[in-house]
């Protein structure tokens, strides 16, 4: 009612730019009711039960978040996802970013390197991780034949429970295309007209870059922040595939866990708790940097400013 | 310069793309001639039923529809159709289809899954269509009722059977002036055989062993130590008695201490180091064997050897099998498939692929004369005497996981026998902890 | 979830240089740059380049030559055959024209749903629009794995299930957080005074969307384009849970028909990625020449 009277209090031009509003994202509501809000309100009802799939679900309340709490993997795989995270966040940010400058170069043949530096992105993940086994075997692999040439006896990388999760980080930076190719779309989007501005003040390039370039890629840098997170809290596939959480549940990744609970330990119950948990963990974390990016994310086209 | 919509057009772009939408879902949800579900009878009295299997290459999927057409020539009223589908991910879309009511009315089954399946209700019981058509169980030398039996149900018809053999690398035997192990061979024996078959200068080893936590091939080695994974009632964890310990550090050392064979670790992402000719002797499935055959060097089966002092031998056995799901409403028609499946006409059609688990069509001569110049019988008289199951539960999924991911660290170097051993009991009982009670018998 | 507020303007300290020196030390700075830049290009490009270096050479390989250690890059034996196999074994045209078909209307309808949406976001105020938008990215936070069942349960009852509808029609719908959140950053870093001026020739809202705001976006609707083509092209699992027949496959789903649970003809899989990933590669070669120019760092376009 109240959000009514408000509508009807605006002015008309402000009245009009709200309807369009709505018109605008009308496709995507549409969407969200039709198929994305339903299924969502079911696995938040289904964290409460007992559900096993191929039996009807039994409503036992907080049992599920009871049981999390002492559940030994639950917070083994809570501690494996947080290191990625906070790990090779960082680390695929400020590689990519550093990709996207030098792809950004006026170089010779510069479609080609961006085709090239684009390809672990391109290649199926299946092909990709079963290279990747080979990169990591300790008796034969490349990353224990390169250290054998300096001296270094490599350790057993996959194999060991201390090596594990460092090594799929190491992997996880080898695909940085696709945030290379949105911050690459980002540095298109500077007006040149600002860089010629900074030319006439006499700018040198690193000026230009930290006065120019950064401030105008925040909001590109906000959204690979985020999105980066989100996606890194979700791997799934490649520890999968590649360790099946070992050894010793040092690759038990969080969404892992999640998905053998729900499709392999006929638990599915259990696994929607689990995802209501990790829910609630990306939310803080993204309300967290949305907070933040006020101080530092800078917009040209701020609607607030009107 | 650009123009700019009206208001009335901007309407009428908004309007052609709500439209344009619509036509579009109509469109693409149109082309729905396959079957959603459980599919009507197809008219004349005629059933349709479907059966569902990952695809296990061409020469698999056809030999498949071919043994099917036998049925279907048989029971014209009965159509089958055959999904194949890939691997990954099977066992999820079939859950998924099972709660969504759209699930096919038989898929094939495996040792993780109909166990698992059946306690919940997933299948279909057929000990009744079993006695009421008074199917021979005694004509099989593989005995279904310890792999998909539960409760007195059995929730799978044979596809066929397999599990752990022992191949020699024949050529490497030759080249280190060895013989053919005698069939009443020990543990020893077997050490001696790989010691002199080690060579660590060409990378060649005396034996491997794989896929190696239990419920695969090491636990032939706790067996024939005396021990066992679970108590007999399988309400317990039993790794940490010393005679499933000593056959576990007897693996170790076989790594560690004598050097005849290579850490899993060590071959993580690579070809199967036997079929590259770097191994002598291999533990490994009897699915193995067509590709062993096309490797290009000569090889035999072996029998098992026996613990020293125990005399046991032992070798693990897991089959694959046809289920009725619990959602199908053609459960006679599907039934009649199954038994065709599990019966002679199955058995036979199917012989190519795996291990027939009836006994006239394992000693017939068309089956071992496709496993020639070897002889399969060496395999199948192992099985018959000397097979145990993968200890299938309710909860097996969760607890082979549990159980290797702990034993993995002795792999590793990272943990001592007992130190994993410990902690895999402690990760299973922990498991098992959780179960309903009616799962305890 | 709040909006930052606008900082002030950029501000440049370095004195400026007199033109004759500036251009001396530009020359001299450019061989210098091109020392360091190529060799780092050129190492990165090798590192880049070896899984599509092994993926080629396996599907010329006999299936038990594939997983050597250490790999065999030249092939021995030769086996192109594996190609004509790959034909053989699956209706390739027919997954081809599946895929092509599923990927060409997600495409188009991903693209024009994202940008409207997101142009809402962006550039319009409507009340709730920021809690809205905190449950568009909300959407992307909950594990597909949970919402599957009751999703599969859904698209059941609308009748869609071995049909295309599940695999295009959301998209037309909004589909994709990712798109509008991305496209919305996009579209929050162009001037106010676009609007405005457009505003002032007497455009409408959709005017400014369509003529405006959108050439001006050309890389970002580009990187959608992409990244949409690339999701809906090599999409395994969704095809997986919502056909059935294998005459709907996809070419994801449809070469995944050679890994079996104990027996992966690798050779195969692996020539008929080729044949899947390639085209992916020339494609966006030639594409990515049309959403980014070349700009050099000095920002003077080529």
């Amino acid at each position: 009612m109240h959000r009514f009277a408000l509508f009807r209090r605006m002015p008309g031009y402000k009245r009009r730019e709200a309807f369009e509003g709505y018109l605008f994202i009308m496709p995507w509501l549409v969407g969200l009711i039709a198929f994305v809000i339903g299924p969502i309100v079911a696995s938040f009802y289904l964290s409460f039960t007992d559900y096993e799939i191929v039996r009807s679900p039994t409503f036992v309340g907080l049992r599920n978040f009871n049981q999390l709490i002492n559940d030994r993997l639950f917070w083994q795989a809570l501690r494996v996802s947080t290191i990625y995270v906070f790990v090779s966040v960082p680390l695929g940010l400020i590689l990519s970013f550093a990709v996207a400058l030098l792809m950004n170069q006026n170089v010779a043949l510069i479609g080609l390197w961006r085709t090239v530096y684009y390809i672990p992105t391109l290649v199926p993940v299946i092909a990709s991780t079963m290279l990747w086994l080979w990169i990591f075997n300790p008796e034969f692999g490349l990353l224990n034949m390169l250290l054998a040439q300096i001296g270094i006896k490599g350790p057993l990388w996959l194999g060991h429970s201390q090596w594990a999760l460092p090594s799929l980080i190491i992997m996880s930076l080898w695909t940085v295309g696709a945030p290379m190719l949105i911050y690459l779309a980002g540095l298109q989007g500077i007006p040149t007209d600002l860089y010629e501005a900074a030319d006439i003040d006499g700018a040198g390039s690193w000026a230009k870059f930290r006065n120019v370039t950064i401030p105008m890629m925040t909001p590109v840098i906000f959204f690979n922040l985020v999105i980066n997170m989100i996606g890194a809290f979700q791997v799934f596939v490649q520890p999968f595939i590649m360790t099946q959480g070992g050894p010793r549940y040092a690759t038990l990744f969080y969404v892992l866990y999640l998905y053998q609970n729900a499709f392999q330990y006929f638990r599915m119950g259990y696994a929607s708790a689990l995802a209501w948990v990790l829910f609630a963990i990306i939310l803080i974390l993204t309300a967290l940097i949305f907070r933040s990016s006020a101080l530092w994310v800078y917009y040209e086209g701020e609607v607030r400013r009107r | 310069m650009q123009t700019y919509l009206g208001t009335r057009r901007r309407w009428a772009v908004v309007g052609l793309w709500l439209v344009g939408l619509l036509i579009l879902s109509a469109c693409v949800a149109a082309p729905a001639p396959a079957a959603d579900g459980g599919s009507a009878p197809a008219g004349d009295g005629v059933v349709e039923i479907r059966l569902a299997s990952y695809g296990l290459g061409d020469a698999w999927n056809s030999n498949l529809e071919r043994t099917i057409d036998g049925f279907r020539e048989a029971n014209p009223n009965i159509k089958v159709k055959v999904e194949f589908r890939p691997g990954d991910a099977y066992w999820d879309k079939l859950q998924t289809e099972f709660a969504a009511g759209t699930a096919p009315d038989i898929t094939i089954n495996q040792m993780d899954w109909v166990i698992p399946g059946a306690a919940r209700g997933m299948f279909v019981d057929l000990m009744p269509f079993i006695e009421r058509d008074q199917v021979d169980l005694s004509a099989y030398f593989y005995d279904m009722a310890p792999e998909w039996g539960w409760r007195g149900g059995l929730y799978g018809g044979l596809l066929y059977a397999g599990g752990q053999a022992l191949y020699i690398n024949k050529d490497l035997l030759a080249a280190a002036g060895l013989e053919m192990p005698a069939a009443d061979w020990t543990w020893n024996d077997m050490l001696n055989y790989a010691l002199q078959l080690t060579d660590a200068d060409s990378g060649q080893w005396g034996l491997y062993i794989s896929p190696l936590n239990p419920p695969y091939w090491g636990a032939s080695f706790i067996h024939g130590a005396g021990g066992s994974v679970l108590n007999a009632d399988r309400t317990q964890c039993t790794l940490t008695t010393p005679e499933a310990q000593a056959g576990l550090q007897f693996i170790s050392d076989l790594i560690f201490v004598h050097r005849v064979m290579p850490s899993p670790v060590t071959l993580v992402g690579q070809e199967n180091p036997f079929l590259t000719g770097k191994v002598a002797m291999y533990f490994g499935g009897t699915w193995q064997e067509g590709q062993i055959r096309e490797a290009g060097f000569d090889w035999d089966f072996a029998h098992m050897p026996a613990h020293p002092e125990t005399g046991i031998r032992s070798v693990q056995m897991g089959s694959n099998a046809w289920s009725i799901l619990s959602t199908s409403t053609k459960r006679e028609e599907a039934w009649q498939l199954v038994k065709y499946l599990m019966g002679e006409g199955g058995q036979t059609g199917m012989m190519s692929n795996g291990i027939p688990g009836l006994t006239a069509v394992v000693e017939s001569e068309a089956f071992r004369a496709l496993h020639q110049p070897q002889d399969i019988n060496v395999v199948t008289s192992d099985f018959a005497n000397f097979g145990h199951d993968y200890y299938p539960t309710p909860d097996a999924g969760e607890w082979w996981n549990a159980v290797g991911q702990e034993l993995s660290a002795i792999w590793s170097g990272e943990a001592t026998v007992a130190e994993a051993t410990e902690r895999a009991c402690a990760a299973v009982d922990e498991i098992f902890a959780r179960r309903p009670a009616e799962w305890n018998r | 979830m709040s909006t930052p507020s606008a900082t002030g303007r950029v501000t440049y300290s370095s004195a400026p240089l007199s033109q004759r020196r500036w251009f001396a030390s530009k020359r001299r700075r450019a061989i210098l740059h091109k020392l360091i830049v190529y060799p780092i290009l050129l190492a990165g490009a090798v590192v880049m380049m070896i899984p599509l270096v092994w993926l080629v050479s396996s599907s010329f390989k006999d299936s038990g030559r594939i997983f050597v250690f250490p790999p065999e890059w030249i092939p021995n034996p030769w086996r192109p055959e594996n190609y004509l196999a790959v034909l053989d074994a699956i209706p390739f045209m027919r997954f081809l024209g599946n895929t092509v078909f599923v990927t060409a209307l997600a495409l188009v309808g991903q693209v024009i749903s994202s940008s409207l949406v997101a142009f809402g976001f962006a550039r319009l105020s409507f009340p709730g629009r920021d809690v809205l938008f905190l449950i568009l990215l909300a959407t992307i936070m909950i594990p597909y794995q949970v919402t599957l069942i009751p999703t599969f349960i859904l698209f059941r009852m609308l009748g869609w299930l071995d049909t295309f509808a599940p695999l295009i029609v959301p998209y037309w719908l909004g589909g994709g957080a990712f798109f509008i959140f991305l496209l919305r950053q996009f579209f929050m870093r162009l001037p106010l005074d676009l609007d405005d001026a457009g505003r002032i020739d007497g455009a409408s809202t959709f005017g400014i969307y369509r003529h405006i705001i959108l050439p001006q976006s050309r890389p970002a609707l580009g990187v959608v384009a992409v990244f949409s083509f690339l999701n809906h092209w090599n999409d395994f699992f969704n095809p997986l849970i919502f056909l059935s027949s294998v005459d709907n496959y996809t070419l994801a789903l449809g070469i995944n028909l050679f890994r079996g649970y104990q027996v992966t003809q690798w050779n195969l899989l692996m020539a008929a990625s080729v044949m899947i990933s390639v085209p992916c590669i020339l494609l966006y070669a030639v594409a990515q020449r049309y959403f980014i120019q070349g700009i050099v760092f000095t920002g003077v376009k080529q």
